[in-house]
């Protein structure tokens, strides 16, 4: 265990030196900074349009740490022949290959930790000088219509403030409408990155980082539409029942896209329903949902330590 | 040995030693002149997105395939879509001319927006507004809210869309608009006011004395709950529902008429004194409402006596009603208002519309006849004497004329398709 995380302890060092990583945040925060340009743009879904672009930002900027840092971060060891040092060392290779996962996962967790809290105090700020905190002011005040002197703050106080808010929401205190689900979404997306990452470090133990580049984008893309996979298994089957007539090849080919459905990942299980936000009800996320995720980047990093075991180093 | 450099000469390598010899001034010229060409067809662009502010929606791929596109990012996807259609909606809006200001493409966005996120009330009610209300495409706005009822049966919003477009725009007081009102009313989210728009139902679908009924009961529950507010509008609602119920009759009599003696009478006294406007039971507003609020003001239960108390104030009337004169407090019975227009088919649709027709018909003759003259068409019609009638016609619609000198087409802004 200790050799594990010391091994990822060095990952996540070695990871937050990358140039890349802090033009990926500075480019996030930024993102999420002008998200109020968004909301001026809407007409009513003020609220929603700012929290789904911040989600796109975390998800997105997320991502992009996970295929960039970790498509590179078995294959570099390989590359600059530092494995031959470690492996020479008490160190099995599947502790290496673990240490390197969760130090990148660390990686990932801490930008979209630092993403998160950015997030929530950018939503409390808009809250605290929004319309409808101007309108809720002026009721206070008992004021029917606007006069000289009454405004909101845009100072580095109401900042402040919203930046403290902005802690508390991150552990369910001093909740706003906006902000109510943030933290759980966020939590289901930190659980498909997993997943993801487990596939950049299975692609890396294998191949060079941009065939790994791809190969984690495509498994991502095909995880996200794995919902597709199986509404088009279905498809076929309606055809042949539409048609009166089952062929063994549609049998076949219903199967083989079963399978295919199988084996990728359904990373739209990390989804939250719309309905849920819309309605403001309580999230329902299936019980299975965590051991899901859990259970499937296991079974993708035992694939990869198998694959590693195997590998000849020279 | 080089020879010593000027010291006007800039530091090779700078931006500015590009100026140090005649090239490099053709050089940064060069590239201001493509910069700005660059920048001018750009805004040709602009320009020509600004034409056509929903063309985009007519390439979007079908629902299905933007969903697989959206890679699982829905939400945001249809947020985007959500914006371009704000977008789009703005474009057609400030378009000057009639046709460029078509919404119905509009619909393919919102279309897309709920085949991705079919839980946006947001969207739905905005198009509804955007193609129903403004485009006035309704049965687009209706297929849109019904794709939005069914994914959202539990909130409020679809439901009071749909029934907003039936009652105030298409004015079709149907079974269809009952129950989208009845849906909205169960929703956890309506607010209280939506249940009384049953009233509103019952009073275009001619249901005078079942909306005088809702109305009372109403009032009855908002004085016994200290509502004074829903009190207040019941009572409100008294005069405009009698209003509406003499109008009824008016238009049935006119209809009468028409039918047996093939064209409109001339004036209203026409009508009563050959006999179209017999004595009918109607309720009397003011009597009504001085009942309400005598009962209120002893602390009368007024809920169990709902009934009673419209069948209390029913009373017969015929022949023509006076003016309607709001100085008279005692005259607020007639309410037949036609101090705009003495056609007597003003105030009902289905007459305004031939009265409407009518006074075009002359004017177009009149501006032909014009144009034959003078070789021209007149600059204005405005106060323009109709031989035919030797005054000028008014729009029934009350809306006034539009008319293009250039063309000499003349139409009512109140029905263009006249």
């Amino acid at each position: 265990m200790k050799t594990i995380a010391a091994i990822a302890w060095n990952t996540f060092r070695e990871a937050v030196r990358s140039r890349i990583l802090y033009l990926i945040l500075i480019f996030a925060l930024l993102l999420m900074a002008s998200s109020g340009i968004v909301r001026d743009l809407s007409i009513a879904a003020h609220d929603r349009v700012v929290r789904d672009f911040g989600l796109l930002c975390i998800n997105l900027f997320g991502l992009a740490v996970a295929i960039l840092v970790g498509i590179g971060s078995v294959y570099n060891e390989l590359d600059k022949k530092s494995i031959y040092t470690i492996v020479s060392k008490p160190i099995a290779r599947w502790q290496f290959l673990l240490g390197k996962y969760f130090g990148l996962l660390l990686t990932i967790y801490v930008i979209i930790f630092i993403m998160t809290v950015f997030f929530l105090m950018v939503l409390n700020y808009q809250d605290m000088t929004s319309e409808d905190a101007l309108i809720q002011m002026m009721k206070e005040r008992g004021l029917t219509e606007l006069t000289t002197g009454v405004h909101l703050r845009h100072d580095a106080a109401s900042a402040v403030k919203a930046a403290g808010k902005g802690f508390l929401n991150l552990v369910g205190v001093d909740l706003i409408g906006s902000t109510r689900h943030i933290t759980t979404i966020v939590l289901l997306t930190a659980l498909e990155l997993a997943v993801v990452t487990a596939f950049a470090i299975l692609y890396s133990s294998f191949s060079t980082p941009t065939l790994s580049a791809i190969f984690t984008l495509l498994t991502f893309v095909a995880g996200r539409l794995n919902e597709s996979i199986w509404e088009y298994s279905q498809q076929i089957l309606t055809g042949q029942a539409g048609a009166g007539v089952a062929t063994v090849g549609g049998i076949v080919k219903h199967w083989l896209v079963v399978l295919a459905y199988m084996v990728t990942p359904n990373l739209g299980a990390f989804r939250v329903n719309t309905l849920d936000l819309a309605d403001g009800a309580p999230l329902s996320i299936p019980w299975f949902t965590v051991p899901y995720g859990v259970l499937y980047a296991a079974m993708v990093l035992s694939l990869s330590i198998m694959i590693f075991r195997s590998r000849n180093f020279k | 040995m080089s020879a010593p450099k000027s010291a006007a000469h800039s530091r090779p390598g700078t931006f500015w030693s590009l100026f140090d010899r005649p090239g490099g001034w053709v050089f940064v010229a060069g590239a201001l002149a493509a910069a700005a060409g660059a920048f001018y067809l750009q805004w040709l662009h602009v320009e020509r997105y600004k034409e056509t502010p929903w063309i985009d929606s007519f390439v979007l791929p079908q629902p299905k395939f933007v969903r697989r596109l959206a890679v699982g990012y829905d939400a945001m996807v249809a947020d985007f879509l959500y914006l371009r259609a704000i977008q789009a909606f703005g474009g057609i809006y400030y378009r000057p001319t009639e046709e460029g200001q078509k919404y119905d493409p509009v619909f393919n966005y919102f279309d897309v927006i709920l085949a991705l996120d079919p839980h946006f009330i947001e969207a739905i009610s905005f198009g509804s507004l955007v193609i129903g209300d403004e485009g006035k495409a309704w049965d687009l706005a209706l297929k849109l809210l019904d794709t939005g009822q069914w994914n959202n049966w539990r909130r409020y919003v679809p439901w009071y869309e749909a029934a907003f477009l039936k009652i105030w725009d298409l004015k079709q007081p149907d079974r269809d608009a009952r129950f989208f009102v009845r849906q909205a009313t169960k929703a956890h989210d309506a607010p209280e006011w939506i249940s009384h728009w049953e009233s509103e139902i019952d009073q275009q679908a001619g249901q005078f004395t079942l909306a005088l009924q809702r109305w009372i009961q109403t009032y009855a529950e908002g004085v016994a709950e200290n509502k004074d507010y829903l009190a207040g509008m019941a009572l409100n609602k008294i005069h405009p529902i009698v209003g509406e119920w003499h109008k009824k009759i008016l238009q049935d009599a006119l209809d009468k008429y028409r039918q047996e003696k093939g064209a409109w009478p001339q004036t209203l006294q026409q009508l009563a004194d050959e006999g179209y406007l017999p004595p009918v039971d109607v309720v009397d507003p003011d009597a009504l409402v001085e009942l309400m609020e005598t009962a209120r003001a002893e602390g009368v239960d007024l809920r169990p006596l709902v009934g009673q108390l419209a069948a209390a104030c029913m009373v017969k009337k015929s022949g023509v009603l006076p003016p309607y004169n709001p100085a008279v407090p005692d005259d607020r019975f007639a309410l037949i208002c036609m101090s705009d227009y003495d056609h007597p088919a003003v105030g009902l649709e289905s007459a305004r519309k031939s009265a409407a027709a009518a006074a075009l018909e002359a004017y177009r003759a009149q501006i032909n006849d014009y144009y034959q003259k003078n070789g021209r068409y007149p600059d204005s019609v405005e106060g323009w004497p109709a031989e035919a009638y030797g005054r000028p016609l008014c729009d029934p619609y009350c809306r006034g004329w539009e008319y293009n000198p250039q063309t000499g087409i003349l139409r009512s802004k109140g029905d263009p398709d006249l």
